[in-house]
């Protein structure tokens, strides 16, 4: 299987026959277990956050030096330095495009419109006037992006409006 | 979904590696996650009432929320700048309500909370403005105002509730989707409702006028409860006598229309109370109101003959309509002029934001409806045309070279201009036209009938401030009756009516408990009471001319809402109405035995026949519980014009339009009203009994002429008529399968001078009992079913009680009027939709397949005691020609099963 992009994977274990995933140069055995796999964020990184079971991560061609991931840990894979480095998957959202619950934690604006615009691949603009400091602490659980906006408009007194998919944010942030 | 999500995705089986995920299991997989998606759990006012266990000593406010949230499944918003999320705090809950632990945790700390679909919101209470202490800030009142809009095409909102939940206090939107509401200064969760819309709660921190246009966004029927808008609530703000009937576009889409065409006059006849005359016909009848007392408005002007084909379809384009109200009591000060009911019509501004198109292709009419914005988000229009075709059918009948043509169209256009937050523009204009020739066999001319309609309305909406709402509209509306002796020499007799109308409403909302509206208006009305014209000078100069009516009418009211002690409502309202005729006119002075003694000719710009009237209306509602309601009503109404026509005939036909004068007194009616009204849940229930008298009614001398007849006001014959009854509505307005049960016992008994002896006899539109169901099933995303069945008590008609021989003739004769009744009147209509592709396309298409008279009831039009000849002169009925004594009724029904199927579409 070769993949460019994200995806989640739920593999059925079957020891006989292995199961492969290629992204980029990357290899990752699996034996029955569930994960997440981002291509897309930087050509030169993969990112692969394990939540159940247990993937054994390797380079083409050399699966002697493989790296075992447990679950709730995460593994960067720079491709250009051929290097693999693990450690806690911190961000509770890097399976939310995918289940669209989400969780934000005194998240910054900047940030909680970076995993919206991933969750629901839509264009958020935020306007100068809005303080950069501002945060956010929620939870949505699989909820409508207008509503999700509805909230967090209501919640920092900003003014949400959308035009041709792309939604504005503007306001005092309160 | 997860293949929308990873648009670069690429997935390809390679190698020897098996892929043990087959496709089977991924479908399973996405199953499961929509499954996921619907089931997420909605968050109810009531959730905050669940009882939950949490103990912690010194825990941060952050933490403690965070519990709570894993405890109850409530999520939680807030800024963490705000909320002092270090705070340490200390919960002792033990079986506790969630609503109590967050009281005890937020307020301490100056911290308010609200719902908003399925989030707590957690915000900082509002510091009050310095220096103003907190008593003066109740002292202090200021008002939210604003327009309401749909989130989509940016159409205004009518009939939505604005309210603080915690008091009730709230108001509507008015027909242009504005609001006001004023309150003390405070901080309010105000609601924004609207049957079929998500529910927005708004937090407004009311220290100063605040504006909020509001769009809000339409509800799926497959959505949450919780986040819909409910008529219950609604009902709470603004309690509605059973006099009023509402339907939103949505809702008449819905109903089974005649060959499925969206129909309000049919679907308003499925009401209690509201009258069907029978298989076709467009004339409806509202508590013992006769036909000509109803008014019917389209943004405004009125319309004077509703009916295409004369009567099986009526005159409105189906997708230009986004609002019907119907009154048929209680009605509101601000309309006047007939006295049984008003049905008022708003028709769509027009998409705001894209263009659009939507039209219906069917096997009697097709239409077309074209939408967009002409400057984005401030001005649009709108046009719907709908022409019939229906000469596939005729060409069927083509039998002995006769040609029977039947047409009619109709056009709506409406701009919509709004200029600046303060003043916005509307211009409608309604054009309609029916055409029904026949080459008869027996001669070479064509005879014919048509008539048309056509209004021009121009409001202008102006906010003086936050408070203070006021329309002025001026409009024009005409009907013109033809009927061609021979359209080969162009010889007719034409009838029309043209209204002009300068009026200006206006509304000022002081406080929820009080509302204050005025207006005045100006109408100017002239009717050609039927002329004929020849090609043929010779024979013209020979006709006599008829006398047009020339009136002016001004009126003037004043009402008052008010809301006492919370629970009782109180609408009071007067209207005072003048009339007067102009000249040049002929007026004729009748004796009592109806025969013309003078004749006064009114020179130009003299006025004759004056009328002034006070037209008192007042309305109680008083809350019991929760919703449901006591009411009572008082109105009375006054009409000046009536249309005259000496026919029972269920169809358009010869029509005149008559102004009171020295011969005709104005009609007047007083109508009385108690009801009860209760909602529970999804269900409304309403009994209203009424018992109405009207005055000054008109009725026929018989064998009267009332075609061409200079003295046509000497065929006429007045009275009284009584009418009561009680009416009955079980409703379920919310959810898949929607619709209502009605009963309605009702009598309308008129007493005419010199019409049946004096002597009370019941009017031809008397049906004692009638049963109303009507059903609307949304089975799933592609199927829609709707039933609507009435059943109603047979008109009375009056039958021959004996026959006498005379010179060889059977001749019937009558006892008293209307003594006989035809067979019990009931009818089943069905429409079925079949949407072709997922309602959440940009493109929509459906299949629309109705039936109307599913059963093919045949429901008698007219009893006959003549021997009926068909064309070939056959007698429909065999008789013993020879016999003279053998006289056999029979009866023709005009319609049969109706079949149609109907393709429609929008993008």
């Amino acid at each position: 299987m070769i993949l460019e992009g994200e995806a989640f994977f739920r593999v059925t274990p079957d020891a006989s026959h292995p199961f492969v995933v290629s992204g980029n140069d990357v290899r990752i055995k699996v034996l029955g277990t569930s994960f997440n796999v981002n291509t897309r964020e930087d050509k030169n990184m993969v990112s692969v956050v394990l939540s159940t079971g247990k993937v054994s991560l390797y380079f083409k061609k050399n699966e002697a030096e493989h790296l075992i991931l447990n679950p709730g840990e995460k593994a960067l894979i720079h491709l250009d330095k051929k290097s693999m480095q693990k450690s806690a998957n911190s961000d509770p959202n890097y399976n939310a495009w995918m289940t669209r619950s989400v969780t934000f934690n005194n998240t910054n604006l900047k940030e909680v419109i970076a995993t919206l615009e991933k969750v629901y691949q839509t264009k958020i603009i935020l306007s100068n006037g809005v303080s950069d400091d501002c945060t956010l602490t929620a939870t949505f659980n699989q909820q409508s992006f207008e509503e999700v906006m509805q909230v967090i408009g209501m919640t920092l007194d900003l003014q949400i409006t959308s035009k041709d998919n792309i939604t504005t944010i503007d306001g005092a942030c309160n | 979904m997860v293949p929308a999500t990873s648009k670069k995705y690429i997935a390809e089986l390679k190698g020897p590696a098996t892929i043990p995920m087959l496709p089977g299991q991924w479908h399973s997989f996405l199953l499961h996650f929509m499954l996921m998606v619907f089931s997420a759990f909605p968050l109810l006012a009531q959730d905050l009432e669940k009882r939950i266990t949490i103990r912690a000593t010194d825990i941060t406010l952050g933490k403690a929320l965070e519990r709570i949230e894993k405890e109850s499944g409530l999520l939680f918003s807030y800024n963490p700048r705000k909320v002092p999320v270090r705070q340490k705090v200390t919960i002792d809950a033990v079986n506790k309500p969630v609503k109590e632990i967050l009281d005890e945790l937020l307020i301490p700390l100056k911290l308010t909370y609200f719902i908003s679909g399925h989030q707590i919101i957690i915000k900082q209470q509002q510091k009050p403005t310095a220096g103003m202490e907190p008593a003066d800030e109740k002292l202090t009142m200021h008002t939210i105002s604003g327009f309401l809009s749909d989130s989509t095409n940016g159409e205004m909102l009518i009939g939505a509730a604005i309210y603080d939940k915690e008091t009730w206090k709230g108001t509507i939107t008015n027909a242009y989707g504005f609001y006001s509401l004023t309150l003390p200064s405070g901080n309010y969760m105000i609601t924004y409702s609207l049957v079929g819309y998500r529910q927005l709660h708004v937090p407004v921190h009311l220290v100063k006028d605040v504006r909020l246009n509001l769009k809000i966004p339409e509800a799926s029927i497959e959505m949450e409860e919780v986040v819909i808008s409910g008529e219950k609530e609604i009902a709470v703000i603004d309690p509605k006598a059973g006099g009023e009937v509402h339907f939103s576009a949505a809702s008449l889409k819905r109903m089974a229309g005649f060959a499925g065409n969206v129909d309000v006059i049919k679907s308003l006849q499925s009401v209690p109370g509201i009258n069907a005359f029978g298989d076709g016909s467009s004339f409806y009848y509202v508590r013992g109101g006769d036909k000509d007392q109803n008014l019917m408005l389209i943004d405004e002007a009125p319309i004077f003959n509703p009916a295409h084909l004369f009567g099986f379809f009526s005159a409105l384009a189906p997708d230009a309509i986004k609002d019907v109200r119907a009154f048929k009591g209680d009605l509101p000060a601000s309309f006047g002029g007939r006295l049984s009911s008003v049905i008022d019509i708003h028709a769509r501004d027009g998409n705001l934001n894209r263009i659009g198109f939507s039209g219906n292709i069917g096997i009697y009419t097709s239409d077309l409806t074209v939408e967009g914005p002409l400057i984005k988000e401030k001005s649009s229009f709108i046009l719907s045309a709908r022409r019939s075709n229906l000469n596939w059918l005729t060409r069927l009948d083509d039998v002995n070279n006769r040609k029977l043509s039947i047409n009619f169209y109709d056009l709506n256009a409406k701009l919509n201009i709004k200029i600046n937050d303060k003043n916005r523009l509307f211009l409608t204009g309604f054009t309609g036209k029916d055409d029904f020739s026949r080459l008869t066999n027996a001669s070479v001319h064509t005879f014919g009938l048509s008539w048309d309609n056509a209004t021009a309305t121009l409001r202008w909406n102006h906010l003086f401030n936050n408070r203070l709402f006021i329309n002025t509209t001026a409009l024009s509306s005409k009907y013109n009756y033809y009927l061609f002796m021979s359209r080969e020499l162009d010889d007719y007799w034409n009838s029309s009516i043209r209204a002009g109308t300068l009026k200006s409403d206006l509304t000022w909302f002081i406080n929820p408990e009080n509302t204050f509206r005025t207006g005045i208006e100006l109408s100017r009305y002239h009717s050609n009471p039927g002329n004929v014209h020849f090609s043929d000078d010779a024979v013209q100069q020979n006709a006599p001319e008829i006398s047009p009516y020339n009136s002016l009418g001004i009126s003037y009211y004043i009402s008052n809402d008010r809301i006492i002690r919370e629970r009782l409502t109180i609408k009071a309202g007067l209207r005072l109405s003048s009339w007067r005729n102009l000249g040049p006119a002929t007026v004729y002075f009748f004796d009592a035995n109806y025969r013309p003694i003078d004749t006064v000719t009114v020179a130009d710009n003299k006025y004759f026949s004056p009328y002034l009237n006070a037209e008192p209306r007042i309305s109680f509602a008083y809350r019991l519980t929760g919703a449901s309601s006591l009411t009572a009503g008082y109105s009375r109404t006054v009409q000046y014009l009536q249309m005259l026509s000496n026919s029972t005939s269920p169809f358009t036909s010869l029509e005149v339009w008559a102004a009171a004068g020295n011969n005709i007194q104005p009609q007047k009616a007083d109508q009385f009203t108690v009801g009860y009204l209760a909602s529970r849940q999804k269900f409304h229930v309403s009994v209203e009994a009424y018992y109405k008298l009207l005055y000054n009614q008109i009725d026929y001398k018989d064998h009267a002429n009332m075609l061409y007849n200079p003295l046509i006001e000497g065929e006429l014959r007045f009275g009284d008529t009584k009418a009561y009854g009680v009416e009955l509505l079980l409703r379920k307005s919310e959810g898949r399968l929607s619709g209502w049960v009605g009963y309605a016992w009702s009598r309308v008994l008129r007493t005419i001078q010199d019409v049946n002896n004096g002597k009370e006899f019941p009017a031809s539109y008397d049906h004692p009992n009638s049963i109303f169901a009507n059903m609307v099933l949304n089975a799933g995303k592609r199927w829609d079913f709707s039933a609507n069945w009435i059943y109603m008590t047979g008109s009375p008609f009056t039958s021959a009680i004996g026959f006498m021989q005379y010179n060889g003739y059977t001749v019937p004769l009558y006892g008293d009027k209307n003594n006989d009744r035809f067979p019990d009147y009931h009818r089943l209509d069905i429409s079925v939709t079949f949407r072709l592709n997922k309602p959440d396309k940009g493109f929509r298409h459906n299949l629309v397949l109705s039936l109307y008279n599913a059963y093919g009831r045949s429901n008698p039009f007219s009893v006959s005691f003549n021997k009926i000849m068909d064309d070939n002169g056959n007698f429909v009925v065999p008789a013993d020609l020879a016999g003279n004594v053998e006289i056999i009724p029979t009866r023709i029904s005009v319609a049969g099963i109706i079949p149609s199927l109907n393709y429609t579409f929008k993008f």
